[in-house]
């Protein structure tokens, strides 16, 4: 039997308040039932992937006939909704399905649109990220009332499930969903399209790179600088690079950079996608601070405006004469802003046997923050996981020292209390 | 805003060492006021070691709070904010929406029956790097640098706005976050110590520390009392008093004891395995439980608003028990969960056992001997007509307080028939009628019994074993018209609480005369306090006599009415409630006499306003019988009990003795209709 799907949810798995969505999904779905009168089960109004993908199924496959069988899509915008690729792409194929895109005609008045974009997080905090491919769709946030609009859907479903303020935006939302997904009717043709895989992300900035997993930059009008975005650079050489450098050269993308895989060949997570998991775990805008000759003035503009840098580095590409230099002038300034990451792959044999020698290198190259025994670098080894947490516990170091030495850039509050109250114990006032 | 438009009252707990229940109190202090009708937020500032959501875990949608964010993620949101460019298009000020807790604030997923709601403020994001974002965050350069000072001043505003009353949970010690959470944060400071000498000097030191930059109204708890070590505890609570007196000082010296005695925290093992709440834990009215010290503080708090938990009904608390224990991290030993689960089934038991006697009493005929049919036949038609004009009672949850004034209440005709040539007329048809009536209320004040008690024993005979009364003696002399004041009641739900009182006013205090002539009022009133539940409250009888031209008395009339307001008000600062009823001799709704007592904050609910008062439906004026309770200035009733806004009358003419006319009615039952209030009270009386 072929599905008609009322909505499909489209929506972050890393984002920080992701308990919250089946709770939202199963109040709209009961909901959109009650309001067209259907006697679905609510997994038959909705689509929410982890809910009805079976284990076994194959994953692309039955996301692309669950989005070909839903009448509209609901993107629960977040900073991490922005910043998936694979959201990113739900929102390109359901787009590529036609419909919302149709011109207007003098006789046939355009059909509603099939996206909905629905604020998970409050709009101050994502407006400056959200991607054009959104922002374009115009919906009207305030005809799904106030209290939303103003404090996001997540805010509203923390004060309950049965709180007024969510049940009115959700009866609202409901009502939305059927009236277009009434009017819309089921998808009459649920042709075979091109595969998700072949879909470029609606929220990258084009053109794509390639393969398809890029992590995303954002929309082009994203707030590039400031003490939310974290920048990273990665200092991996590309394969032809390498060649004479390193003798066996899995692992590594032929393009370097973010693609590389540094626990090859235990596990092939990119080293692209750790990073950014760590980003959006810090609540950070994640961009890639490109490998240029302006390298040193792109990390002072980043210093001036409070950006977090990490440069994770490939212990191996430092011997490759173009990246040993952007490093050597960084090895030459302390940012307080900036860490580098030296990422050993212990599961490579090779780099494993020539440890020694690779690390004398990397002292050669960071001489200066080395012998100072800076906080400006770091070694790392172990696991995915283990990176993940060492780049999140960088980003929040450098957080706070941005915090003691970073310009304040906004025009802060006039206040009584300039300094933090201070107890007296027994022993005297703490310092 | 908060309910009655004022803004909320932060209350931070502190304790200058760990481990002293600091926590524990906050969260059944925070439930209680949530019970009690209140909008509560609790907000956990104990950034490095939090744990208040432990104690609300089955409510969370969230349990470990690795989706939801708090306290340290809104105060770096506001720091990421204010180290960025600014930006173009800002339509408002860059900092408003990032204090709004509201954005921030978890709701309880448990529904108050009084409309109250209890709200967590968490920590923060739990997970891998919270304690890294923690240790991260400057509190100085916070301060020094970007305005975190008046940022804190926005959320505190933000938190008031929202909530009746916000409790916060304080770091320990003397760090960044307790200077914020004691001295910048609170309206009132509780600090909890335990009795060894580290903690006490701790916590006074810190509350001078306090007391020197602000003035804020500070409550020293002693908690995890134990009795183990008599001498070493005597002195140690010595030690403690002299140490905090300096706080306590506005209060009297008797006041002062009764501070210190009521405040302590027993310690009691059981919660030093689990946290859990006592609302769902102890069973209400046991004065040496948890529950019962968390109640007292409370009203300490609040300065006696708010008194009691209103206990969660017996199935609820069944099912969040259940919660409570079912979670797999919980490491409850099997015994406590066996100790939990016999309390609760004696909880049970008892209920069942009495709700099944107010059942079997109600049906079951009254010992006096069987009516003849025709009477029975009315006794029912006048039953079915209670049942729908009086609430039932209902065992755990309501009060039903009444008044009636008995016309003579004196001889009594034992036949079922009083015929024209017995001087008495009152018989048993009108008794029964009476116990019929006065049979589904709790208490009833009766006015006008005699000298003769020949009437009063035999209702409270035919009202069944359960029930009792207490007479004050007759007043002799023409103004006492050979008159008692009386109190009938039901001890299966009420019972005497120990005061029992004829009141005299000091000459001074009517305004006539020094200080050492006392006087009584010709028919003096009559205080009696009772217990139900765990609510204690005193009722003041009154039958008042003011002479015939109202006016001539009105001063004297105001010096009682504010006798009888100061003694509420102190009444209801310990917990209890204070209620008038009876006949007020005012002549109608708005007169002087009114007047007179309605400035002193005496109201009677609205409900009765309309109520008529007399048999004789032409009767002018008739608000001679009333039920009152005085509301502090702020208009707040001075009441722990809580009026339903059910009251009325019942008008008894149309079901009874319709042969005869309203004047021969008036000396078999009354010329007076009786008056009720509901109220309801805090729970089960479950001592056997």
């Amino acid at each position: 039997m072929v599905s008609d799907y009322w909505f499909f949810l489209s929506y972050a798995r890393l984002d920080a308040g992701e308990r919250y969505v089946p709770e939202f999904c199963e109040s709209v779905a009961a909901e959109v039932a009650r309001q067209a009168a259907l006697r679905s089960q609510v997994e038959e109004v909705a689509f929410r992937d982890l809910d009805n993908i079976e284990l076994g199924d194959e994953w692309p496959e039955a996301l692309t006939d669950a989005l070909r069988t839903s009448r509209t899509l609901l993107c629960l915008c977040s900073t991490a909704y922005f910043q998936s690729p694979m959201c990113g792409k739900e929102f390109a194929f359901f787009r590529s399905l036609g419909t919302h895109t149709a011109a207007p005609s003098e006789t046939q008045p355009r059909p509603a649109p099939r996206i909905i974009p629905i604020l998970w997080d409050p709009l101050d905090r994502i407006k400056s990220q959200m991607p054009e491919a959104i922002r374009a769709l115009q919906f009207s946030q305030s005809s799904l009332g106030e209290p939303y609009a103003s404090k996001g859907a997540r805010a509203l479903l923390y004060r309950g499930r049965t709180n007024p303020d969510f049940l009115a935006f959700r009866d609202r939302l409901a009502e939305i969903i059927v009236s277009r997904g009434s009017e819309l009717g089921p998808r009459s043709d649920p042709t075979r399209l091109q595969g998700l895989e072949h879909i470029e992300n609606a929220f990258a900035p084009s053109p794509a790179r390639e393969p398809g997993t890029a992590p995303s930059d954002g929309g082009g009008s994203a707030q590039t600088l400031g003490a939310r975005t974290a920048k990273f650079a990665y200092v991996v050489a590309s394969r032809s690079e390498l060649v004479g450098v390193k003798d066996v050269l899995h692992g590594y993308p032929a393009e370097g950079g973010w693609a590389w895989e540094p626990f090859h060949p235990d596990d092939d997570s990119t080293l692209g996608l750790v990073a950014q998991q760590a980003a959006l775990s810090a609540k950070a805008y994640l961009r890639e601070l490109p490998l240029t000759d302006d390298f040193i003035a792109q990390l002072e503009e980043a210093e001036r405006t409070n950006t977090v840098v990490v440069v994770l580095v490939d212990p191996w590409t430092l011997r490759t004469a173009v990246f040993n230099d952007h490093l050597r002038t960084f090895n030459g300034r302390l940012f307080i802003n900036s860490v580098v990451v030296i990422v050993w792959n212990d599961r490579d044999d090779e780099t494993a046997r020539r440890r020694a020698e690779l690390e004398d290198v990397t002292r050669q190259v960071f001489d200066r923050h080395f012998l100072m025994n800076s906080a400006g670098i770091k070694e790392f080894s172990g696991s995915p996981d283990e990176l993940h947490a060492t780049i999140l516990n960088t980003i929040t170091e450098i957080r706070g020292r941005l915090m003691t030495r970073g310009g304040v850039l906004q025009t802060v509050l006039p206040s009584r209390q300039s300094t933090i109250p201070v107890l007296s114990g027994p022993g005297g006032s703490n310092p | 805003m908060s309910a009655n438009g004022q803004p909320g009252r932060i209350i931070t707990f502190y304790s200058y060492k760990g481990g002293t229940g600091r926590t524990m109190l906050l969260a059944n202090v925070a439930w209680i006021l949530a019970s009690r009708g209140r909008r509560v937020l609790v907000v956990d500032w104990d950034l490095e070691a939090p744990g208040l959501h432990r104690y609300l875990h089955p409510f969370l949608l969230d349990k470990e709070l690795i989706s939801t964010e708090g306290v340290i993620d809104l105060v770096t949101e506001y720091v990421l904010e204010a180290m960025s460019p600014p930006k173009a298009d800002a339509e408002t000020e860059w900092f408003t929406s990032l204090s709004d807790v509201s954005r921030y604030a978890l709701s309880l997923d448990y529904k108050f029956d009084l409309g109250g709601s209890l709200d967590l403020l968490p920590a923060g994001r739990q997970g891998s790097a919270y304690a890294s974002r923690v240790n991260a965050f400057g509190w100085q350069d916070f301060y020094g640098r970007m305005g975190g000072g008046a940022f804190i001043d926005e959320m505190k505003s933000s938190m008031r706005s929202e909530y009746d009353y916000v409790l916060v949970d304080s770091r320990t010690g003397v760090s960044d976050t307790s200077g914020i959470c004691t001295v910048q944060l609170p309206d009132i400071l509780v600090v909890c110590f335990t009795l060894n000498t580290q903690s006490i000097e701790g916590a006074a030191a810190v509350a001078e520390s306090v007391r020197a930059q602000r003035d804020v109204a500070i409550f020293p708890i002693p908690t995890r009392v134990e009795f183990a070590e008599k001498q070493k505890l005597d002195y140690a609570r010595e030690y403690a008093r002299q140490r905090f007196a300096p706080f306590i000082g506005h209060m009297e010296r008797g006041e002062r004891e009764s501070y210190w005695g009521g405040v302590e925290v027993i310690y009691q093992p059981f919660y030093a395995y689990e946290e859990i709440l006592a609302s769902f834990a102890d069973t209400p009215g046991q004065p040496t439980s948890l529950l019962a010290s968390v109640e007292r503080i409370t009203s300490r708090l609040t300065d006696g608003q708010v008194a009691y938990l209103e206990p969660p009904a017996p199935e609820e608390r069944l099912k969040v028990l259940r919660e409570y224990i079912r979670n797999p991290d919980e490491n409850i030993e099997e015994e406590r969960i066996a100790d939990l689960r016999a309390q609760l089934a004696e909880l049970e038991r008892r209920r069942e056992a009495l709700t099944a006697e107010v059942e079997r009493a109600r049906t079951q005929p009254r010992r006096v001997g069987a009516a003849p049919a025709p009477i029975q036949g009315e006794l029912e038609g006048l039953a079915g007509a209670l049942d729908g004009a009086v609430p039932a009672k209902s065992l755990d949850r309501n009060l039903l307080l009444a008044t009636w004034n008995l016309r003579a209440f004196g001889d009594l005709a034992e036949t079922w028939r009083a015929g024209r040539r017995d001087k008495v007329k009152r018989d048993l048809r009108a008794l029964a009628i009476i116990a019929e009536i006065v049979s589904r209320f709790d208490v009833v004040a009766i006015q006008e019994a005699k000298g003769n008690l020949r009437a009063l024993r035999h209702l409270v005979r035919s009202l069944g074993d359960s029930w009792s009364f207490i007479t004050t003696d007759v007043v002799r002399g023409a103004a006492g018209n050979d008159e008692r004041l009386a109190f009938v009641f039901d001890m299966r739900r009420v019972r005497p609480a120990g005061l029992a009182s004829e009141l005299a006013f000091p000459d001074y205090e009517l305004g006539m005369g020094t200080e050492s002539a006392f006087r009584f009022l010709a028919r003096p009133p009559y205080a009696l306090s009772f217990q139900t539940g765990d609510d204690t409250f005193i009722l003041v009888a009154l039958h008042l006599l003011w002479g015939s031209v109202s006016s001539d008395r009105l001063p004297e009339l105001r010096s009682f009415a504010r006798w009888m307001s100061d003694w509420a008000t102190e009444i209801a600062s310990g917990g209890q409630s204070l209620i008038m009823l009876g006949d007020f001799n005012i002549d109608r709704l708005g007169d002087d006499a009114f007047n007179v007592f309605t400035e002193t904050g005496l109201h009677p609910p609205p409900e009765l306003n309309e109520v008529p008062r007399s048999i004789f439906a032409g009767k002018p004026g008739g608000f001679y019988d009333q039920m009152a309770w005085f509301d502090s200035p702020t208009g707040t009733p001075l009441l722990t009990l809580r009026y339903t806004g059910r009251a009325g009358g019942f008008d008894f003419v149309p079901f009874v003795f319709l042969e005869l006319d309203r004047q021969q009615l008036s000396w078999r039952v009354s010329d007076h209709l009786p008056l009720w209030c509901e109220f309801r009270v805090a729970g089960p009386n479950l001592s056997p």
